[in-house]
């Protein structure tokens, strides 16, 4: 892609909402004219429609039109979070990307954010890509599930399967460090990952790229000599008896993993 | 290690305990902590829950001495707190901190070393500090503690980081640590290391912990009893397998309705919780009470006392407690 086409497309045809809503913030600036920047930048509007726009996509996030004149320090967290999802909108894109949206915010603002994201996604036909280590959160809210290791998709499938029957020894480990409450199994037992993530400049190889999947208790001894970079997928067929055919590919294309609502299950 | 009270009574406590901030520029006083009774006895995990800004951090730093109350008074060992410089440098030998941002808590330019060992170089340590050093390096997880005394916080990772802030707290071997969000900034392969080595203190070294979070399932992964918080005050207290299985207090319902996995469908309260500086009269939940909302209250005969009648501060004892008009009168199921 040429650079003038990224500058078109970047934040009109797809957005970024980003973790941490504080940093991503212009302190110094209120926040009606940040999520107006990239009006002003893409469409031929007059200040005072883009101003009459952001006060409609403030509405759309939950927020009052007025608050436009906040400053960012003004707002809770679970606000500037909104404030963050109104200026993705703002180009109306096709493709939004929520990375971590809801991680630093407490569980009932993070319902009510999900919600919204929900909303907004069956609502206009949005494809959503939403990146999180929350597995509980991430199949709640998408259809797909792809976990991501070591530079690599090492598991894919529908979010409820992976979430519930990961395959992979990584994605169980994933799927069993949050605790369904309730469940005696993991009452004084938190479940983690020993070791350290690999170190992206040096990865091992194997199939778990590093020594953790040694001392992993997850992962099943005849796994650990496969080679990386197989996708255990969570489909009909089992990884060992994996299908030729992707082995002949040459080169896989990388997947986008939007996680696309099916307006009929909204 | 912990001295247990003769009369096997709690290690800390915290009795009808207020904090109010001044209104700037006339505005009224906000009462973070609004009357608020807590024990945690010896080598007991406590994990207090509530939404942000209910007040749980302020709680906590006034167990810890970093804010004195406006009035109650908090009680270690027996002993009341007292607030001047000497008596709060040999509490807080007793009472550690770890706080959630491992990159906020960790100066920057100390090695691992220095940071782990300037507790005891403020306490006046007088043993060997490399091994004191090494040994709660070790206890944190962190082995050999040798390879790890020169490098800097970022040559670590969180995990790692959030241990030696955890070693920090361990090398003064303190009875009781308060973690603040311990680890709420950490991935979730990270998370349950940190969990299990707070568990593992506990059995080992027989260490009390006051562990504040918003996360239901932290409290149901280590914790031995849970206080929900809202509003500056708690409004439902007990074994976490009672309390999170059969919730009685409609905001405590609502709190494990959201959670992703939870059965039924989800009670998301709207806003954010209340303006503490205008704390509503009667039950202070009763503004957003999905209970009173949906006439159940009424049903009950207790949407009256919901509105006008505000409820007695729990007792910070063991059993279970919930402060509700619906749920006392035994609306709840």
């Amino acid at each position: 892609m040429k650079w003038g086409r990224v500058r078109a497309v970047r934040w009109a045809g797809a957005s970024i909402v980003f973790q941490g809503a504080m940093h991503s913030l212009n302190a110094v600036h209120r926040i009606g004219d940040q999520v107006a920047e990239p009006i002003l930048l893409h469409k031929k509007v007059t200040q005072a429609a883009a101003r009459k726009k952001v006060g409609e996509l403030l509405e759309h996030v939950g927020l009052p039109a007025a608050r436009a004149d906040a400053y960012p320090h003004e707002l809770s967290g679970g606000q500037r979070q909104r404030v963050m999802i109104a200026m993705a909108l703002a180009c109306d894109p096709r493709l939004i990307i929520a990375d971590e949206p809801t991680t630093a915010l407490d569980v009932m603002i993070q319902a009510q954010i999900l919600r919204l994201i929900e909303q907004l996604v069956s609502g206009q036909d949005l494809g959503l890509m939403m990146i999180s280590h929350d597995l509980a959160v991430l199949s709640d809210t998408c259809d797909r599930l792809a976990v991501m290791y070591a530079g690599r998709v090492v598991e894919e499938g529908p979010a409820t399967q992976v979430y519930e029957n990961a395959r992979h020894p990584y994605g169980k480990a994933l799927s069993a460090a949050f605790p369904r409450i309730g469940d005696p199994a993991s009452r004084f037992a938190p479940r983690g990952l020993p070791g350290d993530p690999p170190d992206p400049s040096a990865l091992p190889h194997g199939l778990y790229r590093s020594s953790r999947a040694a001392r992993s208790p997850w992962t099943p001894a005849r796994r650990r000599t496969r080679p990386c970079g197989r996708r255990a997928r969570t489909t009909a067929r089992p990884a060992s008896t994996r299908a030729p055919r992707s082995r002949r590919s040459p080169r896989r294309r990388p997947r986008r993993r939007s996680a696309r609502r099916d307006p009929e299950h909204p | 290690m912990t001295t247990p009270e003769p009369d096997g009574g709690p290690l800390l406590s915290a009795a009808d305990l207020h904090i109010a901030f001044p209104g700037r520029r006339g505005a009224p006083t906000a009462r973070a902590v609004d009357g608020v009774d807590l024990d945690i006895k010896g080598g007991e995990i406590v994990a207090l829950v509530g939404e942000s800004g209910c007040g749980k951090t302020t709680l906590a730093r006034s167990l810890l001495g970093l804010v004195s109350p406006t009035s109650g008074t908090v009680t270690f060992a027996g002993q009341p707190l007292e607030y001047s410089a000497r008596s709060l440098k040999a509490y807080r030998k007793r009472v550690q901190l770890v706080l959630q941002d491992p990159s906020g808590s960790l100066n920057p330019r100390h090695t691992v070393y220095e940071a782990v060992a300037e507790g005891l170089r403020i306490h006046g340590y007088a043993g060997d500090e490399r091994a004191a050093v090494a040994g709660a390096l070790s206890r944190a997880g962190l082995r050999p503690p040798e390879r790890f005394f020169l490098r800097y916080p970022h040559e670590l990772s969180g995990g790692q980081r959030q241990r030696v802030v955890i070693a920090g707290a361990l090398v003064l071997e303190p009875e009781l640590i308060v973690a603040d969000e311990p680890v709420a900034s950490l991935d979730a392969s990270v998370r349950g290391e940190i969990l299990a080595l707070l568990l593992r203190l506990r059995d080992e070294l027989g260490l009390s912990a006051l562990v504040v979070t918003h996360d239901l399932g932290l409290a149901w992964n280590i914790a031995d009893r849970v206080a929900v918080m809202y509003l500056g005050r708690i409004v439902e207290t007990g074994t976490v397998e009672e309390v999170l299985t059969s919730p009685q207090h409609p905001y405590t319902q609502a709190l494990l309705s959201v959670l992703p996995e939870a059965p039924g469908e989800p009670v998301v309260l709207t806003g954010e919780p209340p303006d503490p500086s205008r704390i509503p009269g009667g039950c202070r939940f009763h503004v957003r009470c999905q209970v009173l909302a949906s006439g159940e209250a009424e049903r009950a005969g207790v949407a009256g006392r919901c509105r006008g009648e505000d409820l007695a501060v729990l007792s910070g004892g063991g059993e279970t407690q919930v402060a509700c008009h619906w749920a006392v009168s035994g609306g709840a199921p």
